[in-house]
């Protein structure tokens, strides 16, 4: 009973620190996708570009990973600002159908993963911080001790950090609520004297700035290399869409139970099942649910 | 005349014939059965994708499903190639049809998402079912002397084709032509401007009487049938399958960037993009870095969305158009 | 022998703690991996934060023979007892040519800035002496029947770069020379660390062993 217990008790810790790391990957597409509607499936590909700029800049001077993160952010920024830009000229102008603007993101993903090939390599690449490989274990009773392990712990922090300021920065400023309402719409706020292009613009370079701290965190929990995003293109996406989407709280929500689902899989049932599991879930909630679990507005649009 | 479009299919087929039969290089049908097995998986996504505006991006999971017939088959009954290809047919399309009925209110991007969703769920059950070699793979050793109909069909001296390059290019070919045909009838049928209607607004289409429902389980079933025959040859080819190679978003990528790069109105844009994208990738990944094939297919897409959202047939259209002018 | 976890696990899994918990719970003696380079890189920081007490860690771990992993992790490999083909120990200079193979490899990639393992000692050696059999065969045979050629190489022994080598019944080498090794001794994320004789002891085959292995935790601080 008391390993039973040990298991379950690190199985749900390491699921809500694995939910947190979850989030951080999903973030910047619960803004692109969930709140703007541009469906950036070059997403995950853009955190892998991240954690590389992070893998850069520590190995060549032994930058802490997340501060490199954060000085990677501003870039992403502008890459994010450029792209929309491109974007809304080509697609969203002349009202092209969505599936040319998902070919175009679709185009993006490759051709940043070949570009880190041709940089990088097909290497694994890992960073260096005295917090990784570390844990702090907590000793509740006998048989029973719970192990954090710092890189999850950092990951979670940071990430929680960040997806608190977005969710605060969306919900209590002028400029949040115009990005909100942007997503409803678009001709209030013309009337109201907002342009709303520029309110996208630069909500999409949000979205986008968050791979640089969010592909920082990647590299801290995970060895990376550069098809690495292929592999959480269904995990983001599912999130989003689990969480409701245009909702922040619902996308951190989702990430964490997905987070705690595939650790208790794992722990329990078998770690492979963990990815039937989670999109198990999503599949389920989309035949029944397609409005996600905490979305509001309907799905099917 | 009435049936030119199928003669030439048949000349077509011959043809294909004659080549196994000339071409004395193996590394031709190598190459060659790549790109026809893209005609198929790129046609067929344009049967849902391009009529009917639903977008696949679970491709890799019907073709998987195809190869994954054939090896449990192999395994159970040790059956020929055609076999493989008709049962890989059945249930891939079954798949399709489930696919359809589990999806009927999700449209847009919430259909695509549930297909990658459906993808990497059957991914992870193939890599538990250790009768078809589990998440390690398996190898398939094809048959020494296969026969069909009492034929001899490989054999060095005395079999129809010297070796099973030149089958596997011969088969993979004739079922891409009949894909295409089976496209190119859909597009003129009720089935096909039912799909259309349903692509430019699916309310419209209801209140005008059209089955929506009905044609898009068709469309579902047809299209999944078709990346399952594709798929049915794919471990005898490879003579290695495992979940991994099965279950690659290159072929869901493939499946969508053929089309568009081509034109998603019409039959014809799935072959040219596959044509084009495909002979490219082979090319360059033979012969100057394999990397570079994704680098193509990546630039490629971005270019066309942009420069020519009809695809290379709404380009051709268009300059006519504008020279007739 | 008796089994008391086996589980298979997902190539994206992020985090492996789980996996190592729900086997440790089952007091195993000995841990057996067979992983690809994510797996096996995050089960051995999983070893590092969770640890474990069985005697015995590693087996068919992919990718701990990278240059790039190997430097990353470092220390955390202390301890582990993995498959190799191989590694800078004296012993492996019994087989001609292959440190100056190696030396060539590792001046070319540093010279022309390539974007390949910076080492090179896990798949080099092994790939050159595939090629280089193909021509001794060819060159012997004198024509590209691939019959003959096969049939060469099946009934003839090989010396290359990775010693002697003839083929069985089964295809596989007549006596294997997959190595065993265990990591010790690694103290930094130092990669040249690992082209230098005693991070990589080999345990096996016997007739080349450098090394006897140790308990896993022994090697751990």
């Amino acid at each position: 009973m008391a390993i039973f217990i040990d298991l379950l008790l690190n199985a749900l810790v390491i699921g809500v620190l694995l939910g947190g790391f979850y989030a951080a990957l999903s973030i910047g597409l619960s803004i692109t996708f969930g709140l703007l509607d541009v469906v950036n499936i070059a997403h995950p590909t853009m955190l892998v570009l991240g954690a590389f700029i992070a893998f850069l800049l520590n190995s060549t001077w032994g930058i802490d990973p997340v501060l490199a993160g954060i000085i990677s952010t501003p870039f992403f920024f502008v890459l994010g600002w450029l792209i929309y830009q491109v974007y809304y000229n080509v697609f969203e102008k002349s009202g092209a159908e969505s599936l040319r603007g998902l070919a175009f993101f679709f185009g993006l993903l490759f051709i940043i993963e070949v570009g880190l090939i041709i940089q990088f390599g097909v290497d694994h690449r890992l960073v260096e911080a005295p917090y990784i490989g570390q844990s702090w274990n907590i000793v509740i009773g006998e048989e029973i001790d719970v192990a954090i392990p710092f890189r999850l712990l950092v990951a979670f922090v940071v990430a929680a950090i960040a997806t608190l300021a977005i969710h605060a920065y969306l919900t209590k400023t002028f400029f949040g609520r115009a990005v909100r309402a942007v997503a409803q719409d678009m001709m209030a706020l013309r009337l109201m004297g907002v342009d709303p292009i520029r309110v996208k613009r630069i909500a999409f370079a949000m979205g986008v700035a968050t791979a640089g701290i969010g592909g920082a965190l990647m590299i801290i929990v995970l060895p990376i290399e550069p098809s690495l995003g292929r592999l959480y293109l269904g995990n983001v996406f599912a999130i989003v869409v689990l969480g409701g989407l245009g909702s922040i709280s619902g996308t951190l929500l989702a990430a964490v139970i997905i987070g705690i689902a595939e650790s208790i899989v794992a722990t329990f049932f078998g770690p492979s099942w963990a990815p039937a599991v989670s999109f198990g879930i999503l599949l389920a909630v989309l035949a029944f649910r397609p409005e996600g679990l905490f979305g509001k507005t309907a799905g099917a649009h | 005349m009435k049936y030119t479009f199928e003669i030439i299919c048949m000349l077509l087929i011959v043809g294909l014939f004659v080549l196994t039969q000339v071409v004395g290089n193996q590394f031709y049908f190598f190459i060659g059965f790549v790109i026809l097995q893209y005609m198929v998986m790129a046609t067929a996504w344009n049967i849902l994708g391009g009529y009917g505006g639903y977008v696949n991006f679970g491709s890799a999971g019907f073709l998987a499903t195809g190869a994954y017939t054939a090896v449990a088959l192999i395994n159970f009954l040790d059956v020929g190639l055609v076999e493989q290809m008709v049962a890989g047919g059945i249930f891939a399309g079954l798949l399709g049809l489930a696919t359809g009925y589990l999806t009927l209110r999700l449209r847009g991007v919430y259909f695509a998402i549930a297909t990658l969703a459906l993808a990497i769920i059957l991914e992870t059950v193939v890599a538990h079912w250790d009768y078809v070699g589990g998440a390690a793979g398996t190898s398939i050793l094809p048959k020494r002397k296969p026969e069909l109909l009492g034929e001899l069909i490989v054999d060095r001296k005395a079999g129809i084709f010297a070796n099973y390059k030149e089958y596997l290019f011969f088969l993979m070919g004739t079922v891409a032509i009949i894909s295409v045909w089976v496209a190119r009838y859909i597009e003129n049928s009720k089935l096909g401007r039912g799909l259309n209607a349903i692509k430019d607004s699916e309310e419209a289409a209801e209140c005008m009487g059209v089955p929506t429902l009905r044609l898009k389980l068709i469309a579902t079933t047809i299209s999944g049938a078709m990346m399952g025959v594709a798929g049915a040859p794919l471990a005898s080819y490879l003579t290695f399958i495992d979940p991994l190679s099965a279950f690659n978003l290159e072929y869901a990528i493939n499946a969508i960037a053929m089309p568009m790069i081509g034109g998603t109105v019409s039959w014809a844009g799935p072959v040219i993009g596959a044509l084009l994208l495909g002979t490219a990738q082979q090319v360059s990944s033979l012969w100057i870095q394999s990397e570079l094939n994704l680098l193509i297919v990546g630039v490629v897409l971005v270019v066309f969305v942009i420069i020519a959202p009809e695809g290379i047939i709404g380009w051709f259209r268009k300059s006519r158009q504008g020279s007739r002018r | 022998m008796e089994i008391v976890y086996e589980q298979n696990y997902n190539p994206k899994t992020a985090d492996f703690t789980p996996i190592l918990r729900a086997a440790n719970a089952k007091k195993p003696d000995a841990i057996y991996i067979a992983s690809y380079p994510n797996g096996s890189a995050g089960l051995v920081r999983a070893l590092a934060e969770v640890g474990t007490d069985a005697k015995a860690v590693g087996g068919g771990m992919v990718g701990l023979q990278f240059a790039g992993l190997m430097a990353g992790l470092g220390p955390m490999l202390n301890g582990i007892a993995n498959y190799d083909f191989f590694v800078p120990e004296p012993t492996m200079n019994l087989y001609p040519g292959a440190s100056a193979l190696i030396d060539r490899y590792q001046s070319k990639v540093k010279a022309e800035n390539l974007k390949v393992d910076a080492l090179g000692y896990y798949l080099v050696p092994w790939a050159y002496a595939n090629l280089d059999i193909l021509g001794q065969a060819v060159e012997a045979v004198g024509s590209l029947d691939q019959v003959a050629i096969g049939k060469y190489i099946r009934d003839n022994e090989f010396t290359s770069v990775v010693g002697k080598i003839k083929f069985g019944k089964n295809g596989e080498w007549e006596r294997p020379r997959t190595l065993v090794v265990q990591y010790q001794g690694i103290t930094n994320n130092d990669l040249q660390q690992f082209a230098t004789p005693g991070t990589r002891k080999i345990l096996l085959p016997a007739d080349i062993s450098t090394g006897d292995i140790q308990s896993f935790n022994s090697l751990r601080k």
